[in-house]
This record gives C-alpha cells, structure tokens and sequence, in this order.
C-alpha cells in the first residue's frame, strides 16, 4: 500500500466540484486535468469486485441515492486499475435487469414447462431441507450432487461436503481448464493459475495455441499482452486457423490444421534440441528426463510437421530460432478452454516442456510462481467419503475429478436423486444437452440458486434467486497468481433487490435446519471475513478503508528463492519425462497423436468467447444484447462462393449425428481455414423468461453430440464435431479446398512522421502516391 | 344631404364635407382592436427573439451584431428559445379564443370579406400601381371596410397564421419525427417571410401615408368619421347608412342531391385505397390523440397501460389515421366556404328535450360509440365504409347491425325528436 | 484556452467494446444507441494482405465542423475555451439538420430527449476525470488531452508518427481525433465508412432559396416603402386638396 486514505474519504467520497477533490488529494486517482465546469452531484464511491466474468476485477461502484450510476475499475487493483471491460461496465444492467429472478419460486407445473409460485424463504429452505433429509435417510447423502460455478458457491460446496456427499462438479475443470491445469501440475507440481501467470511484460517472444486475446476481454492479460506486443514490441507468433485480433497484431501467422499443434510444438522442440538452442544451464539444474525427451522427439523434423500441420518448414525453422535466439524470455502460453480434441492434456504437457528447455520456468518473460496465501474459514469438516471411482470409470483416466459427466450418468444409472444447480448453466455447459434434460428427468428434486431464469431454472422444482455480485459480500479473494499477491473483498455496492438473498444466508439457514450447527457458525458474513483475514493479521475493516485491496509480497521469480527451487513434484524437478503418468500406464513423454479428420463435405465445428459476452450469462443484458444480439458463423470466403452462400444469409447446421442447429447468420470472411467454421459459445438460449437472449443466435452446445474423453484427466474434447450447412432444407457439402503450406510473417512498415499542424487526410489516393507524406 | 349621393361615389360640396367629419361612424369592435394591438405585441416579440435565434451562417437573414445585441438582451441563448416558445403559445391561446367566441360576429364576416374579391378590388390595386409607381394622378374605385391592398395583406396573414402557429407546435413539443421537424422549421420560416413582406407595407400605410392617417386612429378608437370612411371605404360607408348591401348577396346556392356526397366519398374511398393502401378511418384519430395527450402527461402509466401501452411509442400521433382527423379540420372550412348560409354553431336537438339532455345522451352515446369502436376494431368509417368497400365480412355485419340497431334504438327514442 | 482531442492507437485497440459501454453508463443513452462505436471490420482482404481491424469513432470535434453551420439555433457550437462541439440541450428543436451534415454520422436524436446527442469528451468530467471511454480502455488505445500543450502524452503520442484522420481530400473538417496504426488498417477503415459530404433537402432549400427570397422580398417592400415615404415627403400633403 503505497498511501492511506481513512475510509471516510475513500469510502463516502462525496464530489463537490474539483476543488473538493484536490482537498481530498485524489491525484493519484485521477489524472490532472485543467478544472473544467464540474458537476455537483453527490456521489459516493464504493469498491468491490467485478464478476461479469470469473477475472476478478477491482472495480469501484458510483453509488447515488442509493442507486448505482456506474461502475468503474479500482485504480488500487495492481491486476486491471482503473480498466474494466465492457461486460464490467454494463454490470449496472445485471443488477437493473427486469428478468431477474425475484423470489423463491416453487414448480407447480411440470418440469421443462414450469409454472412458478412464489413462497417464502423459510417455506422454499423447509422443503429443500427436509427433501435431503428424507434423501440422506433413504439413499445415502451421496445421492445428492451439486453443479457449481462462481465464486459464491463455495460456501454451498462446504456445506454439502459437510453434509457428506463429495458429488460435486465445476463445468470450468472437464468442459474448459482441467486438463491445462493437470498438465502443468504434472510438469511444474502447480497448475497455470487464474490468471495465467505469463509474464508477458518482458518476454521478447510470444507463443499463442488458439488463444484469441481481444475477443476475451480478460482485462490484466490483455492489457499486458499488448503492451508487450505493441509497446514493448515482443515477437507474437499465433498459431490459430483462424485470423484472430490476435492474429491481426502477430508478427507471425500460422493458420495450422486444427488438431495438429502438438505436432508443431513437438518439432520445435526437437530443432530446438538439435541445433544446441536450449537452455542447458537451466536443463541441467531444474528438470528431469531430457534424454529420454530428445530420444522421443527425434522423429520429428520440420519436413514431417510441414505435412501433418501445413505450415511451411521454413517458417518452423524460423520461429524455433527465433525462440532459441530470445530464450529464457520466451512464453508459451498455456491458453484456458483447452479441452478441444481429446489429447489436449498431452499437448499442454508438450508445450510446458518446450517452456521447460527454453529456461522461461520462473523466469522473467516466461511463467511465473504463484505465491500461496493462506485464509482461515469457518470451521467446516469434510464429511464426504471418497467415492468417486464407483461414480464412473476412472480406471482409463487417472487424474479425473468428479465431472459433470459423471454426475450425469450417476443420475441416469439411478444413484443420485437430487441435484443443487448452483449458478451453473448445465443445459447450455456441458455438450449432449438432451442427455443432461434426460437425467434431470429421472431426478426426484431439483434445485436452483441463480439470479436469473437460465435454462437449467425450467427445471428446477425450487428456484433460489441468489443476489448479484452488486449486492453481497463473497467469501474473501486471495489472488495468488499475481507478481504481487493480493487480497481483495466483495462488498455490496447497492442493497439486495427484491428478496435475492447472499450465499451466506442460503448456506448457513440450510445448515441450521440440515442440523449442521458446527458449518458456518459466524453470525454474519462480515464476521466470517474478520475470522478469514485474521491469518494475515488484518481486518475487514482495515481493508476497507484501503480500497478493498490488500497487497502482499510475491516471490514470483525463481531469483526470489536464491536459486535453490524445489518444484512440488515427486522428482522435485520440472518433470519432462512424468513419473506420475509413467506410473499411470500414460506416455510419460508427449507423442503425436493424429485426430480424425474432417470428412468429405463437412467442417470442423470451432467455437470462441466474444468480448461482450460471458459463456451464456449475459446475453439477456440489455446493454451487451445491444452490442451483440446473436452470434455469427465465420465461414471461409472461397468456400462460401463455391456453395454459393452469401454474407449476412441465415442458415442452419446439421452435425454428423443429424441434429440440426438453430438458425445463424453468416459472416463470410477470408481469414479463416475452408475446413472449418467458427462461432460464439453462449447465444441460442432456450428459456423464454430470458426475454432479450431467449431464441437469439445458434447454440454451439446443441451441435456438439459427439464426445471424446480426455485419457488422463477426463475432460470433454469438443472440437470433433462437424457440421454442414442447411439453406433452405437443402444440405450444402462444403467443397474440399486443398491447402498448400502456408505461414504469414508481417511485412515491415516505415514510420511516418507528420507535423501535427497538417494531419494527413489518409483516405486520398494523391496522398498515398507521393509516399513519404 | 343628396340623395344621388348614395347611389354612386361623387364628389363633396364643402358643406357636406365638413358635414360628415364631424359624424363618427363605428368602424372595429373593441375585441378587434385588442387582438390588433396584441397581435403587434406579439409580432414583435416574435420576431425578434425568432431573427435572434436564427444565427447560422447559412440560414441568417439579419446581421450578426444584431443578434447579438438580443443575446445581450436576454443573457442566454436559452432565454430566447423559452421566450419565444412562451409568448408563442399564449398568441395561439388568445387566436384559439378569438376563433372560438368570436366566429359570427367577427371573424367569419371578415374571412368572408377578405377572400371575396371584387373588380372594384383590383381596379384599386391597379391604381394603387398606377399612383405609385407611374406618378399619375388616380381616381380610386369605391371600396368597402377593407380595400384591395388591404384585403390582400389580410389573405396572407389569414393563411399563414394557422401555418406559423402548427409548424412552431410541432417544432416546439417535437411532435413529428426529425424528418418532418426538418421540413416544418422552413416552412414556419417561409411563412413568416411572407408576412413580414406585406408587414412593411401596413406599417408605412398606416403610421406614414397621410391619407390614411384617420384609419390608424380608428384603429386605436374604433371610430372614423363618416367623411373618412366616404372616402375610403364606400361600400362600407353606404352600408352602415342606408342599410344597403352591396354587394348584394347572392341567390343561395341550390344544394347539390346527397347522391353526389355519396359517389365523391366513394371515388376518395378509392382512391386512399389506390395511393395508400388503407381505407379511410376516424375514431383511430380520437384514439390516438387521447393516448398522446395522456402519455405527454403521465408517459409510464400509457406505456404501462395493457391496452394504450401498444400503441405508445416514440410519436403515437405518426400514423395515417391521425391525418384523416385532419379531415375534420378540412371538412369544416370547406364548409364555412361553401355552404355558409348553412354554417351555424348551436346544438340540434328535438323539441322535446333541453339542450343538457341533448348533451347528456350525446356524452352517453359517444362513450358507447368510442368503447365499440375499440372492440369491432374500427368505427363507421372503418368497419362499413372502407370494410364494406373490400368487402370484409365483418364491414357487412357490421353495415347490417348497424341498420338494425339504428332501427331499433330510432324506434325507442324517436319521441326525442318529435 | 486548450484544444482537446483525442489518439486511437488502432495497433493497440482490440475491438471489446469497454469504451462503448463506459460511454453509455456514463450517458444513459437509450439501448441501441451510442456516442462513440467500435465497428468491427474483417477479415477481409485489403490488398494482399488480411485486415481486421475496428473504426473506434466518435465526434471528431472538427477544426471547421459541418455540424455548426448545419444547426438553425447555434444549439451545436464550437467551445471556444476547450475546441469540443457541444450541444446546448435547451437550444436543440431535434430537428437533426446537423445528424444529416456530419460526414461521421457521429451524432443521433435521443428518442427519449427527442433531441441531439453525440460525444462531448465528457465534458462534465473535464478537470475531474479522463473521459469514460478512455478511462475504462483496457489496452490504453484511446489518449485524451490537449493538442496544443506540447508536454501532453496526447502531443508526445502524435510526435511517434503514423498517425492519421479519417479525412479525404474532398471531406475534411479538421478532425481533432488521430488514429495511430498500421497503414491498411486506416485504409480499411476510410474504404469501409467514408466521410461523407451531406446536405439535407430542406436545409439545402432554407439556404439556397428560401433565405434569399425571403431577403430580398422583405428588403423590396421595405425599400418601396421608403421610396414612397420619400416622395410623399417632396410631394407635401397636398392630395386631398387635388381630390376636391
């Protein structure tokens, strides 16, 4: 904490005029501009976390009379300052959204066609409580699963643990990170964090895998990202089929063959390891196996990748040297949803050991050390008995957790009867939605804590309207993937509204009639973060009055530790030949593995996140809906004359196993492989009381049937999936469109330099002819 | 006194003249006075603050450091604005007024006079020319209380009013969309031009040309002496003395068969059809206009509202429906025109009842009338007329039930009318 | 006295669409409308070479903006102290002359005021805070300040070179707002929304015909008017005698 404001002028701060801030000294808040014709309004400023996404953004609520005006970032954040993204901004249309859920509800329909009656809180917690009881008594408290999400459902998970069922999911390990994380944990003992710890600021080379930096507006990263790229000028190399924003700022551009990455990542290693450009030093000291990896990756040379991955040889060589050349300041960036084609766990696991021999493993440039901070809770023991091998088979997958897939056929096969949905959208999440309806089916009680009606509330037999994350306090956020760690609290910036209610309230009033007294014994959630913030000697009170931020020190670099580092792994070296997968009976050492090929007359199904929305819980927001009501399918510009489509044209997919997409416009483009399409995850909702989002756009969920389980960690590839399109009830085969090698360096630009009196008028032809200007 | 004196214009002896200045005849009544002198209150204020407001370089029509020296007047542009919008509405408050108490006595006989045109009217305008621009001497045609120049000052005035005072309405409370905000700022600036054009003109004839000195103190009086109004107004003068009309009024009119109404309303029914496609209409106006002045009051409880809610957007009265209730507006001019020994302002009623009942039962029929309306989607107009005219089944019935019921309810309370 | 204007370093901007949200939490203009706009454009082929880039815009508070002379009332006018084109809310009678004469389409009629509403560098922040749009910027591509104090960052910023606004050499009103970037990109943006020169048909009827008819009418009857008093004054009274 670089300065101290008391909390009344943090905190009260009331506007009046330009003068009144000088008195307050705000300058470090505000930059100087020369006094301007002020505003009086009062306004007091009040700072919490954002979660319009899972980034966890400072932010600072402009609370008046009661009723937020705006939100912006918190300067005192060290992640994103004084930036918040656009979902961040339009977070005041979450909290104001007319389709909220408002009160407890109970189905008195039928599920899928509910018809909601409003009860009382102590009416809606009476019937769940006495329906796990009854439950627990029957069938064991195993029969109770809960799918979760955010950051407020983890005092739910507590409790259940408690209450003794250890059947709990997160979409977020088997449909997005897992694998990334269990790849990296098996290399470097720890997983690659949220946020990714890339110390993007001085690496002199970037390597992106897909990751589409832009089109996820994850504030801190890509605000680093491009520093890093356009102001501190890093080589960017993206290997991405489609040309990204990303793409667009990258000094090189690989549009590979989808499913082919670890072969490219393989080939550099092996050149890399053959032309002496590794870190030996650093191989030497830290990492275990590197015989056994240049033995296993001989076979890979850069005439073979040029075939498997179409990018031409040259270019392979080049950016191998290029990394060679910059190592240790060279990132490989891990990338986040990860589960694509059901090997991924392997490819992450190669592209951590090309990390590894390059030196970049806690160091500057490269993939930092997280920092632990360790928080007290409110004494909760863990009543679950581990179970998890019966609920599937996880003889094939060894570092599986319990999955939504799991849960699913747990509940097909008849083991689990009741389901606590809590902020998770299953329906529209996991691939096979059909599968998931079904399953929700067979259940005797369903129930649903979420702030607005998703599709997953259709079925819900109660529904909890939970606060949003504007209106409660959360547990406290100990950011420990930080260069310097940081310890932030949510704090409600408005009163609830209606009768939404915070996660503590729900948790600790089931707890009570669960007769679970020793879960959540604090009186109040304020009480909860003194009891957790007393680990690090400091009170919520205190953190408050700091801006809701408190800094720690981080010892992020492997200088920190005086060169002696221990990685948490059996061998305590970075593990380039896995000991935990050998004993697995997996390859220790990634191998390429080919992926099924797209078939005559299809296209690979590919799909990303857009900058405004996250997954499918903001397109019912009316400022974001503004922006971007539906999704578009990018479709290849020479393969769409071929089959004579036009931009803008609505049409519909059918994917190989005849399930046929909702409709979706076109955007025909140049700057994407003909082999595949591309779309926005999130759009095509199916709940009508969403009454912006409901129907609008294509579900790239429904089309995804087929699923293939990651061996080792068991998450769902979902990128295996093809489509043709539908126009008219006619079915167009997508023409087969040969490839030649390909890769795109940027073409150097001469700086022009202007007088600033004389702008150039950049649209004139005459202007561009004379040149120099 | 002669006798040949009123038959024809001639010259006075002396005798007569100084005769006749002495008697003072009445010429405006004192209501007429009052909007006179109103209406220059008015006029000034408004275009003063109207030049001032007008300051672009493209459409500026009064130099700068005028504008400027308003500016300093009335400290903020913003003032300007508000004054002129202010004295705008209470202007048309007053004409409203005016129009509505003062149709018989004085503002239809004067619309009558003014757009009556005479030859004596514009063999005055002729000389008038002739004096002015040839220099030469002129003897002028009789005239009656207004002459040609004046009679085609007030023309202009009398048409351009009602432009200026729509056009600022909608430029004021932004009761038209952008687009046709656009067209009606021009067209309140042309029609100002227009009149200002003739203003210069009144006001030299008035305040500066000697022989009409007498006129601008009527004006203010009321009064002229019967010499003046012999001399300039004749027509007027013989009038008021004699009793005479001349012109004499003209034989009535014979009226045309109804059949005629019937096939011109037919030959427009078709032609709304062929140019816009949709019939003709008119409780969808009453609607309409009921919804926009209650949404201009209370705009959440419209929008809230199950059934005012659907038709309440941005512009509820921008709809065709609402410019057919323009044609209750045409319908009556045309009426005061062409049919004004016909044009009367009373309630009509039967003898057996008073006026109130009559009001009464009018209040309760319309009040049915309106609700129906809204139930069969459409009115007499709508339902029989255009309905029947494309001959939609429910128009039909409607026409049918419509004979029926008016049978009926004729049958009950006919003795009304007795 | 400060000219303010604005750098967009389309190297750095990403196309999330903060600014555009900032903006309209910080106005409150209804859904679908906007001051400032991000428009997506690609991939699409520029030459021989892949542009996707975005036309980050707003009113570019020209040196001699279209938009002024356009406005019947003086509600849009220049600032003299600051450079911005303002709207005074009380002045504007909606009539949209200047949402029709701005080559950047940069402004719009708020169908709630039903009156003009565009960008004005959040002018009731100026001194306090950055505009909304450059504040909340997540990858600092927007830079606000004043053009004519030469220590500004805005000023250091155009002193880089490649720097550009979205003029031709047919439309150009003197933007204040500067896009940095690659050459395509700025070339792809003026292909895609060219500044565009516009008249509507009414203001074009007001200045071209109507004005000088309603002059040169007023100024004939008022001139005949004196001619006449002139006269009348050689003349003396003597026309009643002549009369008799």
């Amino acid at each position: 904490m670089g300065k101290q404001i008391s909390r009344r002028d943090f905190l009260k701060q009331s506007f009046m005029g330009a003068g009144a801030i000088a008195a307050a000294d705000y300058s470090f808040v505000f930059k100087k501009f020369p006094p301007g014709k002020a505003g009086k309004e009062k306004v007091e400023l009040i700072p919490s976390v954002c979660e319009m996404c899972f980034w966890k953004c400072g932010i600072i609520g402009k609370v008046k009379d009661g009723r937020l005006l705006k939100i912006e970032g918190n300067p005192l954040n060290p992640h994103n300052g004084e930036k918040i993204c656009g979902r961040g901004n339009a977070g005041i249309m979450q909290l104001y959204d007319p389709d909220r859920l408002k009160y407890p509800l109970l189905n008195i329909g039928t599920r899928g066609k509910p018809k909601w009656k409003r009860i009382s809180w102590k009416d809606a917690l009476d019937r769940i409580a006495k329906k796990m009881l009854e439950l627990k008594e029957k069938h064991g408290a195993e029969s109770v699963a809960n799918l979760s999400h955010g950051s407020s459902s983890i005092p739910m998970r507590k409790l259940l643990k408690n209450f003794g069922t250890d059947r709990i999911a997160h979409a977020s390990f088997d449909q997005c990170r897992g694998n990334r994380d269990v790849a990296y944990e098996l290399t470097f003992g720890v997983g690659a964090g949220s946020p990714e710890r890339a110390d993007f600021i001085n690496s002199k080379v970037i390597y992106l895998t897909g990751s589409h930096f832009g089109e996820n507006a994850h504030t801190s990263i890509v605000r680093e990202f491009i520093e890093a790229v356009e102001g501190k000028k890093a080589k960017l190399i993206v290997a991405d089929p489609r040309y990204s924003v990303a793409a667009s700022k990258a000094d090189y551009w690989l549009p590979i063959k989808p499913g082919t990455d670890t072969a490219l990542i393989l080939t550099i290693i092996n050149y890399i390891i053959q032309h002496n450009l590794y870190d030996k030093e650093f191989v030497a000291k830290y990492t275990y196996g590197f015989d056994e990896l240049k033995k296993e990756v001989s076979k890979y040379t850069p005439e073979w990748a040029e075939k498997i991955t179409e990018i031409k040889k040259e270019m392979i060589i080049e950016i191998a040297e290029l990394m060679g050349k910059s190592s240790p300041a060279v990132n490989i960036f891990p990338g986040r949803q990860s589960t694509w084609y059901g090997n991924d766990t392997q490819r992450i696991r190669a592209m951590a050991i090309l990390s590894a021999i390059l030196g970049s493993v806690g160091r500057k440039g490269g993939y930092f050390f997280p920092t632990k901070i360790k928080l007290k809770g409110c004494p909760c023991p863990n009543n679950a008995k581990k179970k998890e091998d019966y609920l599937c088979d996880t003889s094939g997958y060894p570092f599986m957790k319990t999955t939504t897939e799991c849960i699913r056929e747990a509940t097909l096969k008849g083991d689990i009867k009741m389901w606590i949905v809590y902020g998770s959208n299953v329906i529209h999440n996991t691939p096979r939605p059909q599968k998931t309806i079904d399953a929700i089916n067979k259940l005797d009680f369903m129930v649903v804590v979420d702030i607005k009606p998703t599709e997953p509330s259709l079925y819900a037999d109660i529904i909890l309207p939970e606060a949003t994350y504007l209106e409660r306090y959360d547990i406290p956020f100990a950011i420990q993937d930080s260069r310097t760690p940081f310890i932030q609290i949510r704090r409600p910036v408005v009163q609830p509204l209606y009768e939404s209610k915070d996660a503590f309230y729900i948790v600790s009033e089931l707890g009570k009639r669960l007769g679970l007294k020793e879960c959540f014994p604090c009186n109040s959630m304020e009480d909860y973060l003194n009891l957790a913030l007393s680990a690090v000697n400091i009170t919520l009170d205190k953190v408050e009055r700091q801006g809701g931020i408190f800094r720690l020190e981080g010892k992020p670099f492997l200088d920190d530790f005086g060169g002696n580092y221990k990685f948490p792994t059996p061998t305590g070296k970075i593990e380039l030949f896995s000991t935990k997968l050998k004993e697995a009976n997996k390859d220790p050492i990634p191998k390429y593995e080919p992926v099924e090929d797209v078939p005559k007359g299809w296209a690979r199904l590919s799909y990303g996140r857009s900058p405004v929305h996250t997954f499918s819980r903001t397109e019912n927001n009316k400022w974001l809906h503004a922006l971007l009501p539906e999704n578009d399918l990018w479709i290849n510009s020479e393969a769409a004359a071929k089959m004579g489509l036009k931009d803008g044209e609505y049409v519909k997919l059918k994917n190989q196993d005849g399930v046929i997409s909702d409709p979706v416009k076109l955007k025909i483009t140049p700057g994407i492989r003909p082999d595949m399409v591309h779309t926005y995850h999130g759009f095509g909702s199916k709940s009508p009381f969403l009454k912006l989002a409901y129907n609008k756009g294509m579900s790239d969920n429904d089309l995804i049937t087929k699923i293939v389980l990651d061996p080792i960690m068991g998450g769902m590839a979902k990128r295996i999936n093809f489509v043709k399109i539908i126009k008219n009830g006619k079915e167009i085969d997508f023409p087969f469109i040969k490839q030649k090698p390909s890769g795109f360096k940027k073409k150097p630009e001469k700086t022009i330099s202007i007088k600033l009196t004389a702008p150039i008028p950049a649209g004139s032809q005459e202007e561009e002819e004379e040149g120099g200007c | 006194m002669r006798n040949e004196i009123l038959e024809q214009y001639l010259p006075l002896t002396p005798e007569e003249k100084e005769e006749l200045k002495n008697k003072k005849i009445k010429k405006h009544h004192v209501a007429t006075v009052f909007l006179h002198w109103f209406n220059l209150f008015v006029w000034i204020t408004e275009l003063i603050t109207g030049a001032a407001l007008i300051v672009s370089i493209n459409y500026r029509f009064i130099p700068k450091f005028l504008t400027d020296i308003v500016d300093g007047v009335y400290g903020t542009r913003a003032n300007i604005i508000k004054t002129h919008i202010f004295v705008g509405v209470i202007w048309a408050f007053v004409l409203i007024l005016y129009a509505l108490f003062g149709w018989r006595r004085y503002l239809k006989p004067t619309l009558k006079q003014i757009f009556f045109i005479t030859k004596d009217d514009i063999d005055w305008l002729k000389t008038k020319f002739e004096e002015v621009a040839l220099n030469k001497k002129v003897h002028y045609p009789p005239q009656d209380s207004y002459n040609g120049g004046q009679k085609l000052f007030a023309q202009v005035v009398a048409i351009m009013v009602p432009v200026i005072i729509v056009t600022g309405f909608i430029m004021a409370f932004h009761l038209l969309p952008p687009a046709l905000i656009r067209w009606a700022i021009i067209i309140h600036f042309g029609a100002v031009g227009l009149v200002v054009m003739g203003l210069s003109v009144h006001i030299y004839m008035a305040l500066l040309y000697p022989p009409e000195q007498e006129g601008f103190f009527g004006m203010i009086t009321g009064y002229i002496s019967e010499y003046f109004a012999y001399h300039h107004h004749y027509k007027f003068w013989r009038k008021k003395k004699k009793g005479l009309d001349a012109p004499p009024e003209l034989e009535p009119k014979k009226d045309w068969g109804p059949i005629f109404a019937g096939i011109f309303l037919g030959v427009v029914l078709f032609f709304s059809y062929y140019l816009t496609g949709f019939g003709l209409g008119a409780s969808g106006f009453f609607q309409r206009t009921l919804i926009a002045v209650l949404g201009a009051f209370a705009p959440e409880a419209v929008k809230a509202h199950p059934y005012m809610g659907h038709y309440w957007g941005v512009y509820p009265l921008w709809n065709f429906l609402v410019f057919m209730g323009f044609g209750l507006v045409g319908g009556t001019l045309a009426a005061m025109f062409f049919a004004h020994h016909k044009f009367r302002f009373r309630i009509e009623r039967g003898k057996n009842i008073t006026d109130i009942q009559r009001l009464v039962l009018s209040v309760i029929g319309g009040i049915i009338v309106g609700f129906a309306t809204r139930i069969a989607g459409g009115c007499t107009s709508s339902q029989a007329l255009s309905g029947g005219a494309v001959f939609s089944p429910s128009g039909w019935i409607f026409m049918l039930a419509l004979f029926a019921g008016g049978y009926l309810a004729a049958f009950i309370f006919r003795r009304f009318w007795k | 006295m400060a000219k303010y204007g604005m750098v967009i370093d389309l190297d750095r901007c990403v196309g999330c669409q903060a600014c555009m949200l900032a903006c309209k939490a910080q106005w409150q203009t209804p859904e679908d409308y906007f001051r400032t706009w991000v428009k997506h454009i690609g991939p699409i082929q520029h030459n021989d070479e892949l542009v996707l880039t975005s036309f980050v815009g707003q009113c570019n508070h020209c040196d001699n903006p279209p938009c002024v002379p356009a406005c019947p009332t003086q509600a849009t006018f220049k600032d003299t102290d600051t450079g911005i084109v303002l709207v005074n809310q009380e002045l504007c009678i909606g009539c949209g002359y200047c949402v029709e004469a701005c080559p950047y389409d940069a402004r719009f009629i708020n169908p709630v005021t039903q009156k003009v509403d565009k960008c004005d560098f959040c002018f009731p922040r100026l001194g306090r805070e950055e505009p909304a749009c450059v504040k909340t910027c997540i990858v600092s591509a927007k830079i606000f300040g004043d053009l004519e104090d030469s220590n500004s960052d805005i000023s250091k910023k155009l002193k880089t070179g490649n720097t550009f606004v979205i003029a031709t050499k047919k439309v150009n009103p003197g933007p204040n707002v500067y896009y940095k970037g690659r050459r395509k990109n700025v070339e792809a943006i003026i292909k895609t929304y060219p500044p565009k020169k516009k008249d509507t048909l009414p203001a074009k009827i007001w200045s071209n015909v109507l004005r000088p008819f309603v002059i040169l009418g007023a100024g004939a009857t008022f001139v005949g008017s004196l001619i006449a008093y002139m006269f009348q004054i050689n003349q003396g009274e003597k026309e009643e005698e002549n009369e008799e």
